[in-house]
């Protein structure tokens, strides 16, 4: 028995995009067989690979070490092929819009009396009932519609999009979460369970601290503010312009303060009024910034990340893809690693951020092609004759 | 009741937002969740106004916990841990990496006492690796993680996202992370040492930037509400009374904007078939948005979306999110009163296990609330113990 986590375990992986797929990449990365079923022509997302290719870094990314078969679950083999695996699995999981599944006869209340063990986990943007279950949900209209765009951006601009689709793998996150859960409770109660998460519900506690802000000003919704904290109640606290992109720079005490003026050399300032405590700098704001932005704007952020360091004050350089991609820390961590996948030849993959000490560590396998293993889990696994499988492809079931 | 985690014991160390939201789940979903904070409160508790005892966001985070004060920099606080340890299930914190250690309360000092214990860490950038000891807040790892690089507009500087990205996803990382190994204690009985680091827990989100810096071999410029070309139309657009979003997912939402726009005369227009196409001719596309757009309200708009099958959504602020009649229906949110904010909007969970009980809300402690109950109740200390302890500001 391999040392992971999740050895043994069985998931029935019919997730498409991002939410459901990085829910199981995280199961086969502790070790689960992930079976990863497509219709015959592969999941949605992989329609938008670029011409020639099978894939594209999110399909590759995300479907790491799953099994890939195909299966028409809109013919009755397919529906009864898809009931045969529920019989030997430990759960499923799907991001279909609610009531996809039960409409094509293979919702919970039905592959429940299959396998009272199964777990079902299903993930939305709203949730399987209330008012707004049937609305069309995307990352995009969900950072609209759970409260995050309007509070990224400025006050005179338009709300902002987060250019990194964080809310679906928030989702996805919480999917995993949740599964897990119900995995743990059948241990003790022998029973499988429906478990459900909405994006628009795994994005709210996000919010704590613009609710905090809202509630503080008398139920007053806080305007944009840019980089800046919100109601520009805290400074620094905002990106800066550095000689060669930018930094970003916190404070959360006021030794920090003093910290910050010594990494500065501006050591003069140590008891003036306009700066000695939070609500004097926020009350001389626009000084605050002008003598940070001064200092930050001289320097490279190699130069202030040495000096912000030294004194132990919060900061980063604001990073872009490439260094990312090449960040020793993460590679030296294991979590980024170079992989030869047959699209893209030497590509970097993240692995998952679940770390559990004292386990194998699960070998990387590329993401599967449309198809790739059909024999072998049909085949293999189900105990399928190869009649049966030619039988199977000649009505187009798998 | 029948729980999930009825009758797992959680030591909770969390501290402002990544730690105290992975418990804040176990205590939802039943689990026993002390919450151990030093003689003056976490540091979430400092941000109260004057005069208040807690904030919004702690009442968000801790309810559902029982709230006890522990001074582990004392020789006898160290040792009354030593006695909850032998005890629990799971040990949570979000310190800096290696504070616990320094305290000589580390996972290899722990793990000797209780083997069956999942120990579990959570930082900004993890526990190892040349950048482990960098000081993380949210701001920062928005920063160091690449998602601000790919905020706002091309022509100005990255934007932060305006609420707590790295944080949470580092939290709810957190929490899986410990049922997993959890599941794993069933069968092998074994606690393992459990690891999130924030920065790592955001990389897939830039899954798709990744893919564009790839075909573009560099570096793609940020495009603010736009796909960078990806699809259209898409973006935000102004309607009477705010901003709604739009999402064209496949051509036939195109179609659909095209009727409830009442547009139908464009939908055989040859050179609006495709994704390609509309983009190629987007001022036009954007036109026949926009004016459809500017003539509804929030609420209109939200309506035809429901009606003519378009991804779309009002953008709505932290007030109506709060209200939303949706979450409140569904038990997301509920209206709870707490002993020191009155009557507030509080969270339940988003982790819903269909037919199982759910824990009624209880507000979050006040600092050392359940000291008794706990070390007197729980532990079995004397009431004289207790006086002692707390004479000794070990409590």
């Amino acid at each position: 028995m391999a040392n992971t986590p999740l050895d043994g375990f069985v998931i029935l992986d019919l997730t498409q995009f991002y939410q459901g797929p990085y829910a199981t990449m995280m199961l086969a990365k502790a070790g689960a067989d992930v079976i990863k079923i497509e219709p015959p022509k592969g999941e949605s997302l992989r329609g938008m690979a670029p011409a020639g290719k099978t894939g594209s870094y999110p399909v590759a990314a995300l479907n790491a070490n799953k099994r890939g078969i195909t299966l028409d679950l809109k013919t009755a083999d397919g529906r009864d092929l898809l009931k045969r695996m529920v019989l030997k699995a430990d759960a499923l999981v799907e991001n279909y819009a609610p009531g996809v599944m039960d409409r094509l006869g293979v919702g919970w209340s039905v592959l429940i009396e299959i396998n009272p063990r199964l777990v079902y986990a299903s993930a939305t943007g709203y949730g399987l009932s209330g008012p707004d279950r049937d609305n069309l949900a995307m990352d995009f209209t969900i950072q609209a519609a759970s409260g995050v765009m309007s509070l990224t951006g400025y006050a005179d601009g338009p709300p902002l999009r987060t250019g990194a689709p964080y809310v679906d793998i928030l989702g996805g996150a919480h999917l995993y979460a949740g599964l897990m859960t119900a995995l743990l409770e059948r241990e003790r109660t022998g029973r499988g369970r429906l478990v459900e998460v909405a994006m628009v519900e795994a994005v709210f506690a996000s919010l704590a601290t613009a609710i905090d802000q809202y509630h503080r000003a008398g139920e007053k919704i806080p305007a944009r503010t840019g980089n800046a904290f919100a109601n520009f109640n805290r400074a620094p606290y905002n990106v800066y312009a550095a000689k060669d992109g930018y930094v970003a720079i916190i404070l959360v005490t006021e030794a920090q303060w003093q910290n910050l003026l010594r990494a500065m050399g501006r050591d003069d300032l140590k008891d003036d009024p306009r700066f000695i405590k939070n609500d004097a700098r926020v009350a001389h704001y626009a000084e605050t910034e002008a003598l940070v932005s001064g200092w930050t704007s001289s320097h490279t952020r190699a130069e202030i990340f040495a000096a912000t360091s030294k004194f132990k004050i919060p900061c980063a350089p604001v990073r872009d893809l490439e260094e990312l991609l090449n960040d020793p820390h993460m590679h030296g961590r294991g979590m980024l690693e170079v992989v030869d996948h047959y699209d893209y030849g030497p590509v970097v993959l993240p692995n998952s951020p679940l770390r559990f000490h004292g386990t194998d560590t699960v070998p990387t396998r590329v993401s599967p092609r449309v198809g790739e293993h059909n024999d072998d889990v049909y085949g293999g696994w189900l105990g399928l004759s190869a009649d049966e499988l030619q039988r199977l492809r000649d009505a187009g079931a798998i | 009741m029948a729980m999930p985690l009825t009758g797992v014991t959680v030591l909770d160390f969390g501290q402002i937002f990544q730690g105290s939201y992975a418990t804040l789940l176990m205590a939802k979903a039943g689990a026993n969740v002390i919450k151990i904070e030093p003689l003056g409160g976490e540091p979430l508790r400092r941000r109260t106004p004057p005069g208040d005892t807690s904030t919004l966001p702690f009442a968000m985070l801790n309810a559902n916990k029982r709230g006890v004060t522990l001074n582990l920099k004392a020789e006898k606080g160290r040792a009354l841990l030593f006695e909850m340890v032998k005890r629990a299930d799971v040990l949570l914190e979000n310190f800096a990496p290696g504070t616990m250690d320094g305290l000589g309360l580390g996972w290899s000092v722990l793990h000797p006492m209780n083997n069956r214990m999942i120990y579990a860490t959570a930082s900004g950038y993890g526990i190892s690796g040349p950048n482990r000891s960098d000081l993380a807040m949210d701001l920062t790892v928005q920063a160091a993680s690449g998602i601000m690089s790919v905020t706002g507009f091309a022509d100005g500087p990255p934007v932060r996202t305006g609420v707590t990205v790295a944080d949470f996803m580092g939290g709810i990382h957190a929490y899986g992370g410990i049922m997993t190994a959890l599941y794993e204690r069933e069968h092998s009985g074994e606690g393992r040492l459990v690891e999130v680091a924030m920065q790592e827990a955001v990389y897939f989100t830039l899954a798709g930037p990744m893919e564009q810096f790839r075909r573009r071999g560099e570096v793609p410029p940020r495009s603010g509400n736009g796909a960078g070309g990806a699809t259209a139309p898409y973006g935000v657009f102004a309607v009477k009374d705010g901003y709604v979003a739009i999402h064209t997912g496949t051509d036939q939402h195109w179609f659909n904007i095209l009727k409830a726009a009442g547009r139908t005369d464009l939908t055989d227009d040859p050179r609006l078939q495709t994704m390609h196409g509309r983009n190629v001719h987007l001022d036009e596309v954007t036109e026949v948005v926009t004016t459809w757009t500017g003539s509804l309200t929030k609420a209109e708009i939200a309506e035809q979306g429901r009606r003519f099958r378009i991804p779309l959504s009002p953008v709505r602020d932290v007030s109506e999110v709060m209200h939303d009649e949706h979450m409140h229906e569904r038990g997301m949110l509920e209206w709870v009163d707490h002993p020191d904010l009155g009557r507030v909007v509080l969270p339940t969970t988003p982790l819903r296990v269909h037919g199982t009980d759910v824990a009624p809300a209880v507000p979050s402690p006040s600092v050392g609330q359940h000291n008794d109950e706990v070390y007197g109740g729980w532990l079995g200390l004397s009431q004289a113990e207790l006086t002692s302890l707390r004479a000794e500001k070990v409590i």
